[in-house]
This record gives C-alpha cells, structure tokens and sequence, in this order.
C-alpha cells in the first residue's frame, strides 16, 4: 500500500507516515511530541503499548497488521486487562464495562487506567488515519 | 487552565501527556488548511455519531 495522496514524497531515513503528516509539519511535530511521551515518561510498560497498539491494528484490519493472536499467557495479567479494554474500546466504546475498568486499575491504578485510554485513542485514530490515507505502516516515532 | 474542562479532566492524572496533548489539540484549532466552522461541524458531527455525550 502507498498512499495516493500526490504530493507526498518519502525521502530517505523518513516513513511514509513521516512523509504525509509532514505536510503538516507543526502538527507533526507536536503529534510527535504527544505520542512519544508514553514511552519516554514511561506512563506504562512498553510491552502493553506496544501489544495494544498491535491489537488496535487488528482489530481495524489494519494494513500490515500482524496475523499472529495477540493475548497474554495470564489471563489476569496487566496486560490481559489492557487488551481486553483495547479491544472494546476500539469496537465500541460504550460497551466498556465498569469491571473492564476496575481491572486495569487493580493493575494499574487510576492514572494508569487514564494513560491507557490516552494511548488507545492514539492508536485507534492514528491506525484509521493510515487507513484513509494509505500510508504504509510504520512502528511509530520512538 | 483552571476554567478549561480538559484540563480539569481525568486527564490531568497524566500532567506530561495532558501538557503535550493541549499543545497538539490547540495546534489543531488554531491552525491549518480546514477553517473553523467546518472543523467544528466535523467535531459536532463526529460526537453525534459516536454518541458521545460531552
């Protein structure tokens, strides 16, 4: 998949993604700075993120979505917790139960819960910003 | 930022995302190729889909 969009061109070292939100490059630059926060500030375990973000994919048939199941050995793990919301949240937000919640933040507490469903609108939207836009998929910008 | 609701949000449980997110969202409305009325229908319009009721 490219994107169809014409003005776009990838130079070298950059992302397709790097490439077309480039052409908004103050947006960029501060969608940068928002996504890479959860990793560099460590709001949570980056094994969590990254598995979240790779369900998100899945789940919004995400072009280069991994086929592999994406789930915990434990199913009472932290992570188990998040991908379970993750999964909801992308289908229906609505439908994210109060003991969805209550599990993450046994796990995780309140602030964590908080930067969870930061994370999941960062991944869903992001994921069906890639879509619209056919842009090739890309491991984010950390 | 004390009258802001986003700000006063679950949100501020998370001081470095919020910080960063404000920057991003305050970008997204003040600025670009979209102008204001149609990126507030497309705000509106999205919230009514979504049945989100804030």
């Amino acid at each position: 998949m490219t994107t169809w969009l014409p003005e776009v061109t990838v130079a070298e070292g950059q992302t397709e993604f790097d490439a077309v939100f480039g052409l908004r490059p103050d947006l960029f630059d501060a969608y940068r700075d928002f996504e890479s926060v959860f990793w560099t500030h460590e709001l949570l375990d980056a094994s969590i993120l990254d598995a979240c973000r790779a369900r998100c994919a899945q789940v919004l048939r995400a072009e280069g979505a991994s086929t592999d199941p994406i789930a915990a050995d434990d199913p009472t793990s932290a992570l188990a917790v998040c991908l379970v919301l993750a999964e909801q949240f992308v289908m229906d937000p609505h439908g994210v139960t109060a003991e969805m919640r209550e599990a993450v933040v046994a796990h995780l507490g309140d602030a964590g819960l908080v930067a969870l469903v930061e994370a999941l609108a960062v991944f869903d939207g992001f994921t069906r910003f890639r879509t619209i836009l056919a842009v090739e998929p890309a491991n984010g910008p950390r | 930022m004390a009258d802001d609701a986003i700000a006063n949000s679950p949100l501020a449980l998370q001081p470095e995302a919020l910080q960063r997110f404000l920057v991003l969202y305050g970008l997204l409305w003040s600025h670009g190729e979209v102008d204001h009325t149609a990126k507030e229908i497309a705000r509106l319009r999205n919230a009514r889909i979504t049945d989100c009721g804030y």
